[in-house]
């Protein structure tokens, strides 16, 4: 026991200096996001005439449970087996697997406290009551069944990657399932107010309670007896071979065969698909939601079809505007990555120093990074509104032409502002996003207002730039 | 070698996929002995050093530390054990005294055996800023000063030079001359041959898994025929 609160103060104390560190993007960015929700998908929730069926929530909550859990298991393994990470100590110290595993599912917890956030919020949008013992109950079991489940799914995962057990692995899938499916059973409790009835609901919170204790008992089993052989594969998972080989021919073509920035742009390409920070899984999260929401508000009949007088007047009908406007949500979401990678990649910058690198080309390899991060929301987008049947099939040509004007206008400025304050990543992100929104919200509006952004505001930007990122290759300050 | 073995190796073989990294290798490390463990980049001394400390389970074969058998009672067996490893992680954002206090409190030894290690790593400078600030060598100094808290009986140093200054270095030896004076034993892992001929007692050259050259320095550069060149061109002459 003392072990485990030695351990578990240290993490706290860490935990503690780390927000205070990031105070700005807690203290203001957390609201902005929640504020923006609130005005945003909120009004469009509590407006929309459609609203999904009792087994639509459900199934939806379970798909994002799963999703949950998958996608926390190189995480969770991270957690379990201390792969590079500082915990590494509590292995070569007579600390027992038990009290690691505790710590582990005690970090697992704190991390999926999140989702139980996420959750209230969502009651709260959808109009139901957010303080009462039923629902902390029910979020406590959620927090509960989620972080063991992703802590054993984990445990499982890398057993099998190990030993590649087929009872084994059909096991630990099925303990996935159940975690997948108790824990979005009761994510729709949490989530959609007034959906269960007391019985209902007495034999939920029943079943999580059941659930949270088997997962975290086998969780404690497979850890006890799996751990001494399958630590040290689970180490040895990160040293294989990556790919990568198409990284290098997209960089090349991106960049017109120039070497010295088609290579820099291949290494930020492999940073971010290789996850250099949580900010990729953020930013390539909310592209995603928006071009979801694109879906479900196009296939939902929430806007208005509506008939244009002209062909040239499509481009302001509702549902034209919809798939502009996701666009450039998309596009600016996807881009805003770049000040984080700056901030990342400045205490590097010796390497760049050291090859003689100017300014201008270190601008235009993250130039040319926005606009291939950002391809790929504003080209979703587009085939979004055109499944869907969002326009005339006579307009989707213009509509791609659009939606090509606006992804390159909002990979501009964001690529223009990539070196504008590196040492404040958190702001960097707040000032990219504004102006990229601006920039292109106008432009999605008015498509000439973006040809009079581009021609009369790029070029100064291009040079702010350019200048910016020869002081930041020169200067070590703050580094 | 002393009588009392405190570090047993028996037959140890671990295999990843289809590398052999050790291969059946046994030693034994006295108390009161410095061993010694050299060999090129690849040649399994890190792996065999993760199955000393416990890190690592062989696929087959023993660890015994003082008594205690690694694979039946790791937690006796790791409280006998001071561990540096080569590559270091710590909480970025705890001070370096508050690391070595964390160290201390797991391995129930009191806050006072942490300040007395930083004192001598001469870490009181900097134990109150965080170790995300600190340099290469702050960080390998912190390492050994955690590797020393809890005087334990073995100690087991991955590459301890690398990143200290000379005066540190000269230090080091002097200490591990002094605990070894007092019956500790240590397994050292470096590529400083100048280090390991003054201050091993015994050395195992590792090459392809197996040790395949052991004895005292001395012993060694009779075994090469080689009495008068530097001990890197000895050591080069075994492992090949």
């Amino acid at each position: 026991m003392k072990q485990l609160r030695l351990i578990a103060g240290a993490r706290l104390v860490e935990g503690g200096r780390w927000a205070r560190e990031n105070l700005y993007a807690l203290l203001v960015l957390g609201p902005l996001v929640l504020g923006m929700t609130y005005f945003g998908v909120g009004r469009m929730v509590r407006e929309a005439e459609w609203s999904p069926t009792e087994w639509q929530t459900l199934f939806a909550c379970v798909a994002a449970a799963a999703c949950l859990a998958a996608l926390s298991l190189s995480r969770a393994s991270v957690e379990v087996y201390h792969v590079r990470s500082p915990e590494w100590v509590l292995d070569a110290l007579p600390v027992s697997a038990g009290a690691q595993l505790s710590a582990a599912l005690m970090l697992r917890a704190s991390r999926t406290l999140a989702v139980g956030a996420v959750a209230l919020v969502l009651r709260w949008l959808a109009g139901g009551e957010v303080v009462s013992a039923r629902l902390f109950a029910s979020l406590g079991l959620l927090v509960a069944v989620l972080a063991s489940g992703e802590v054993l799914s984990a445990l499982g995962w890398v057993r099998w990657s190990h030993r590649r057990g087929g009872a084994q692995g059909a096991a630990s899938l099925a303990g996935f399932a159940l975690c997948a499916t108790v824990a979005g059973a009761l994510l729709a409790d949490v989530s959609r107010p007034g959906g269960l009835n007391a019985v209902g609901r007495a034999a939920l919170v029943a079943g999580g309670v059941l659930t949270a204790a088997l997962l975290v008992a086998l969780a404690f089993a497979a850890h006890a007896r799996w751990r001494a052989s399958d630590a040290e594969f689970a180490k040895r998972l990160g040293a294989r071979e990556r790919w990568g080989g198409g990284v290098e021919r997209l960089a090349e073509r991106a960049c017109g065969g120039r070497r010295e920035l088609s290579s820099q742009l291949a290494r930020d390409l492999r940073l971010t698909l290789r996850g250099f920070s949580s900010a990729v899984y953020a930013a390539a999260g909310v592209a995603v939601l928006v071009i979801l929401l694109l879906v479900a508000l196009l296939a939902g009949g929430v806007l208005p079809g509506g008939e244009s007088e002209s062909w040239t007047s499509t481009t302001w009908l509702p549902r034209v505007l919809a798939v502009k406007f996701a666009c450039v949500l998309a596009a600016a979401a996807s881009a805003a990555l770049l000040p984080v990678l700056v901030a990342h990649q400045r205490p590097h910058f010796w390497l760049e120093r050291s090859a003689g690198l100017k300014g201008e080309d270190a601008w235009r390899a993250k130039l040319y990074l926005a606009r291939v991060l950002a391809a790929p929301a504003a080209s979703a987008a587009w085939v979004a509104g055109a499944a869907c049947g969002a326009v005339p099939a006579s307009y989707a040509p213009a509509l791609l032409a659009e939606c090509v004007g606006l992804w390159w206008l909002v990979s501009t400025v964001a690529g223009g502002l990539a070196f504008e304050m590196p040492d404040q990543p958190g702001l960097a992100l707040v000032v990219t996003l504004c102006a990229a929104l601006a920039a292109g919200g106008l432009a999605a509006v008015v498509w000439p207002i973006g040809l009079a952004i581009y021609g009369m505001g790029v070029q100064p930007l291009c040079l702010r730039g350019v200048e910016r990122a020869q002081f930041y290759l020169t200067s070590t300050e703050g580094v | 070698m002393s009588a009392e073995s405190l570090l047993v190796v028996e037959s140890v073989s671990k295999r990843y996929g289809e590398t052999l990294a050790v291969d059946g290798v046994s030693l034994r490390v006295g108390a009161g002995e410095v061993y010694a463990l050299v060999g090129a980049n690849g040649a399994g001394k890190s792996t065999l050093i993760r199955m000393m400390t416990g890190l690592a389970e062989p696929d087959s074969g023993d660890v015994t530390v003082c008594g205690e058998e690694m694979r039946r009672r790791p937690l006796a067996a790791k409280r006998r054990v001071g561990y540096l490893p080569e590559e270091l992680y710590f909480y970025q954002r705890l001070t370096g005294r508050e690391y070595l206090r964390l160290v201390a409190g797991l391995k129930g030894a009191d806050d006072a055996r942490a300040a007395e290690e930083a004192e001598f790593f001469e870490l009181k400078a900097v134990e109150g800023k965080w170790v995300g600030g600190y340099s290469l060598g702050m960080r390998k100094k912190l390492g050994l000063a955690a590797a020393f808290i809890g005087a334990p009986r073995v100690l087991v140093l991955d590459e301890p030079l690398n990143g200290l200054d000379v005066e540190m270095m000269r230090k080091l030896r002097l200490r591990v001359e002094r605990e070894r004076d007092a019956g500790a034993a240590f397994v050292v892992s470096s590529h400083v041959m100048s280090f390991v001929e003054r201050a091993a007692d015994r050395a195992g050259v590792m090459s392809g898994g197996r040790i395949v050259a052991e004895g005292t320095p001395a012993e060694l550069r009779r075994l090469a025929g080689m009495p008068d060149e530097p001990f890197e061109d000895v050591f080069f002459h075994l492992a090949k």
